[in-house]
C-alpha cells in the first residue's frame, strides 16, 4: 500500500513538472559567420521565443564539415533533432523513404496560403529547393548566390571602370590583367576559377544555354553543343588564353586565398555573400579595392544559387511546436538579424530591403544578381551523386579530366553523360 | 582450479565482447552487404550474389586504386624503414643532445594527422610553396610547380602528386620504425662488438654480422605491421588530395569512402572493403606467425 502511494506521488510530481517545464524542442543549425556571435544570437532568440510561447528550444551548432554525414545518418534512421537547418531535400528525403530524415509537411501548406502564399514573401527560385514534386519540406532561409568579384583598382589600371559583362569581355579583360615577369612567369592572373568544385561549371553551362538534365530529370543533357562550349571555354581560359592558373584543379588550390593574396583579378560567379566579411576579416587591405558585379552573359545571364531551409524531421515529438519555432525564425525582423549574423543573403524579399543589405557595397551586388539566380538542385536524388565535390563525383571528374588535359572536352563530356545516365536510370 | 578458470573468462569477457561488437559485427555486416545492391537512396535492396565483386573486378578505377595502394605500401614501407634504421643508428651512436634529438624524432608521430596534412598542403601549394621559392632561386625550375596537381611531371609511372603524398607518408611513419629499431639496438650486448673489434672487424662488418641480424626479428614485425596499416591507409591521401587529381593518389581506403559516401553505393563499397580486408589478412596471418614464433 505504501509502495503504491509513493508511485502515485512520483507520477503526480512527474506530470506537474512536465506542465511547469513546458514543451521542449531540439534544433540543429550549421555554423555561420562568427560562431560566438551566432551563439549569442541563438541564445537571445530562443529566450525570446520561450517568453512568447513557453516553448523551450535546445539548439546545437553542427559544424559544416560534419553536416553531410550527420544528416545522412539521420536520414538512415539515426537519432536527430525535431527540426533543423537543412539542405539537399531531394537526396535526404529519398534516403529517409518517408520514415526518417526530412518530413513532408505539405499538410500544413494551407495555413500559409499554399505555394503562392509563400511566393509573396520568398523569392520564387529559393522555393524550388523545398518542393519535391507535390511535397513541401520547409522554409528557405538563406540564398547562396554566386557573383563576380573583381579588383576594381586593377580595372582602372587597364582603363576599365567596370567588371566584364560577357564571356568575350572576360577574355579581353583577363588578358590585360594578366602580368608576367621578364622570364615569362605569371605574377598576376586575370581570371580565377575553382576547377575542383563542380559548382564552378553550373553557371558556365547555363550561361551557354545548356542544361544538366532533360526536363523530366531522367537523362543527362550535358553532352550538348552548349556543354561543349562551356567546358571548352574553361579549358581555353587555362590553356589557350593562359589567363587562369592551371593549378585550379590542384587539391591545395584555394581560389579566394589566391584572390586575397593579389594573385587573381576576376572571380566570375566565384563567390557568395559571405565573401564580404571574409575580406573584412582576413584581407582588410583590399577594402575599397574589391567590388562585386552581376553574373556574366553569354546566351543567358545566369548564375548558380544554392539555398538552405528550415525543416522538420521525422521523429519530431511536437510538430506544432517545431513549426511555431520555424515560423518565428522566418519572421522578417528575426531574419534580418539572422542574415546579418550568419553573413548570408535571405530569400525573403523584405529582408533584403533593409538598408544593411540594400545599401552595402557588396550585398547590393548580390541582391542585384538575385534575378539571375538559379537553383543548383535538380529534382532527382541522383543529383548529389552527380555533383559531389570529390573524386567519383561525375562533374568533379569531368572537370579534372578536361582541365588537366587528360581527356579532350568531347571525351570528358561523353564519359560524364554515360555515367550520369547510369546513375539516373536507377530512379 | 575451476573457479580460477571462470575468473579468467570473466576477466577477458569485456575485451572479447568489445571485439565482437566493434570489430567482428561490422566485418560480418560488411561481408553481408557486399552481396546486396544496397544504395542509401534506393529503397529496394535486392540480393545480387557475387555481382558487386564481378563489377569491382571490371572497374578500372578499382585496379588503379589497388595499383596505387600496392605502390604506396611498398615504397612507403621500404623508404620509411630505411630512414627509420638510419635514424635509429644515429640516435644509438654517441651524439650530443641525444635526448633532444630523440624527442624531435617523435614529432611527426605525435602531431595529429589533420594538422600535418594541411600544413603540407600549404607547403606544397603552387603559389605559396617555400620549396618553389628555393627551386626558383637556384634556377632549377622555370616556373612554380604544382606539387599536388601537376600530372605531367613524373618519374616513370609515378606522378608528382603521388611522390608528394608518398613523401609525407614516409615522413610521418619512419618514427615508428626508428623507435622500434632503437629499442632493439639497445638490447644488443656490447660484448659482441668488443669481441668483433678484437677479431679485427670493421664498422661495416660489425653492422653486417651483428647489428643487422639482431634487428631482423623486430624489423620483420615492424614491416609486416606497416604493410597492414599501409594497405588500409586513408588519412593523408584523403586529407591532402582526396585521391586526386584524376585518381593519381587514390588508394583503396579513399576509393571505398568515395564509393560509400559520395555515390552512396554501400553494397559496392562493401565488396571493395572485403577485397581490401582479404589482402590485409594475408599480412595479418604473416604477422601472427611472426609473433607466435617469437613467443613460443
Amino acid at each position: 500500500m505504501k509502495k503504491l502511494t509513493w508511485l502515485w506521488v512520483f507520477l503526480l510530481v512527474f506530470v506537474l513538472s512536465s506542465e511547469v517545464m513546458g514543451t521542449t524542442i531540439t534544433f540543429w543549425t550549421m555554423n555561420y559567420g562568427d560562431t560566438a556571435s551566432q551563439t549569442k544570437m541563438l541564445d537571445e532568440l530562443t529566450a525570446d521565443f520561450k517568453n512568447k510561447t513557453g516553448i523551450e528550444v535546445k539548439y546545437e551548432i553542427v559544424n559544416w564539415s560534419q553536416a553531410f554525414n550527420k544528416y545522412m545518418l539521420i536520414s538512415g534512421g539515426g537519432p536527430g533533432p525535431d527540426c533543423a537547418d537543412m539542405y539537399w531535400a531531394y537526396t535526404f528525403s529519398t534516403m529517409g523513404q518517408g520514415k526518417y530524415g526530412p518530413m513532408d509537411i505539405s499538410s500544413e501548406l494551407k495555413r500559409y496560403g499554399g505555394r503562392r502564399g509563400l511566393e509573396k514573401r520568398w523569392y520564387a527560385p529559393s522555393l524550388q529547393d523545398v518542393f519535391f514534386g507535390d511535397k513541401w519540406y520547409g522554409f528557405p532561409w538563406r540564398i547562396d548566390i554566386r557573383i563576380t568579384a573583381y579588383r576594381a583598382d586593377w580595372m582602372k589600371e587597364i582603363g576599365m571602370s567596370r567588371a566584364p559583362n560577357t564571356w568575350n569581355e572576360l577574355v579581353l579583360f583577363g588578358q590585360k590583367l594578366t602580368k608576367r615577369d621578364p622570364s615569362g612567369k605569371v605574377i598576376r592572373w586575370g581570371v580565377g576559377i575553382d576547377g575542383k568544385n563542380p559548382q564552378t561549371f553550373y553557371s558556365w553551362l547555363w550561361q551557354a544555354g545548356g542544361e544538366f538534365l532533360t526536363p523530366d530529370n531522367k537523362k543527362s543533357a550535358i553532352n550538348s553543343p552548349a556543354g561543349k562550349e562551356a567546358l571548352q571555354f574553361l579549358v581555353d581560359l587555362i590553356h589557350k588564353y593562359k589567363i587562369c592558373p592551371p593549378d585550379c584543379i590542384d587539391p591545395g588550390f584555394n581560389l579566394t586565398a589566391a584572390f586575397k593574396a593579389g594573385l587573381i583579378g576576376i572571380l566570375p560567379s566565384g563567390v557568395g555573400a559571405g565573401f564580404k566579411r571574409e575580406i573584412e576579416r582576413t584581407a582588410p587591405q583590399l577594402l575599397g579595392k574589391v567590388a562585386g558585379a552581376i553574373p556574366l552573359k553569354n546566351k543567358k545571364r545566369i548564375t548558380f544559387q544554392g539555398a538552405g531551409y528550415f525543416g522538420i524531421l521525422h521523429g519530431v515529438k511536437d510538430k506544432e511546436a517545431a513549426l511555431k519555432w520555424l515560423e518565428y525564425l522566418t519572421q522578417d525582423d528575426v531574419q534580418i538579424r539572422y542574415s546579418k549574423v550568419s553573413e548570408t543573403l535571405s530569400p525573403l524579399k523584405n529582408v533584403n530591403k533593409d538598408p544593411y543589405f540594400a545599401e552595402d557595397w557588396w550585398y547590393k551586388a548580390c541582391i542585384a544578381s538575385l534575378p539571375y539566380g538559379r537553383t543548383s538542385q535538380h529534382q532527382t536524388p541522383a543529383w548529389t551523386q552527380i555533383t559531389n565535390p570529390e573524386p567519383t563525383g561525375i562533374i568533379y571528374d569531368m572537370l579534372q579530366d578536361a582541365l588537366s588535359g587528360r581527356k579532350s572536352v568531347e571525351e570528358a563530356l561523353a564519359t560524364a553523360e554515360k555515367r550520369m545516365n547510369e546513375v539516373l536510370s536507377k530512379y | 582450479m575451476k573457479s580460477e578458470r571462470y575468473f579468467a573468462y570473466i576477466m577477458v569477457a569485456p575485451a572479447v565482447v568489445s571485439i565482437l561488437i566493434l570489430s567482428l559485427y561490422p566485418i560480418i555486416q560488411g561481408i553481408r552487404l557486399s552481396f546486396f545492391d544496397y544504395t542509401l537512396i534506393n529503397p529496394s535492396k535486392p540480393f545480387v550474389g557475387p555481382e558487386n565483386y564481378l563489377n569491382v573486378l571490371r572497374d578500372p578505377r578499382f585496379w588503379k586504386a589497388l595499383y596505387n595502394t600496392v605502390a604506396f605500401s611498398i615504397l612507403s614501407v621500404f623508404f620509411s624503414t630505411l630512414l627509420g634504421l638510419v635514424v635509429a643508428l644515429l640516435l644509438n651512436s654517441k651524439l650530443p643532445l641525444k635526448g633532444f634529438l630523440r624527442s624531435l624524432t617523435l614529432l611527426p608521430w605525435v602531431i595529429p594527422s589533420i594538422v600535418i596534412a594541411y600544413t603540407w598542403v600549404w607547403l606544397l601549394n603552387r603559389e605559396f610553396s617555400p620549396f618553389n621559392e628555393i627551386l626558383l632561386s637556384l634556377n632549377l625550375i622555370k616556373g612554380p610547380i604544382s606539387f599536388l596537381g601537376d600530372l605531367n611531371i613524373r618519374i616513370g609511372p609515378v606522378t608528382l602528386p603521388f611522390i608528394s603524398v608518398l613523401t609525407v607518408r614516409i615522413w610521418t611513419s619512419y618514427t615508428f620504425k626508428a623507435i622500434n629499431f632503437l629499442a632493439a639496438l639497445q638490447t644488443i650486448p656490447e660484448e659482441l662488438y668488443e669481441a668483433a673489434t678484437i677479431d679485427g672487424a670493421n664498422s661495416w662488418q660489425k653492422f653486417r654480422y651483428i647489428t643487422f641480424p639482431s634487428l631482423i626479428p623486430v624489423g620483420a614485425v615492424v614491416v609486416t605491421l606497416s604493410l597492414i596499416w599501409n594497405i588500409s591507409h586513408f588519412d593523408y591521401n584523403y586529407l591532402m588530395t582526396k585521391g586526386g587529381p584524376s585518381d593519381a593518389t587514390n588508394v583503396l581506403g579513399t576509393f571505398i569512402y568515395q564509393t560509400a559516401f559520395s555515390t552512396f553505393k554501400l553494397g559496392y563499397a562493401s565488396a571493395i572493403g572485403v577485397l581490401m580486408l582479404s589482402i590485409s589478412a594475408i599480412f595479418g596471418v604473416i604477422y601472427m606467425g611472426l609473433v607466435l614464433r617469437e613467443t613460443l
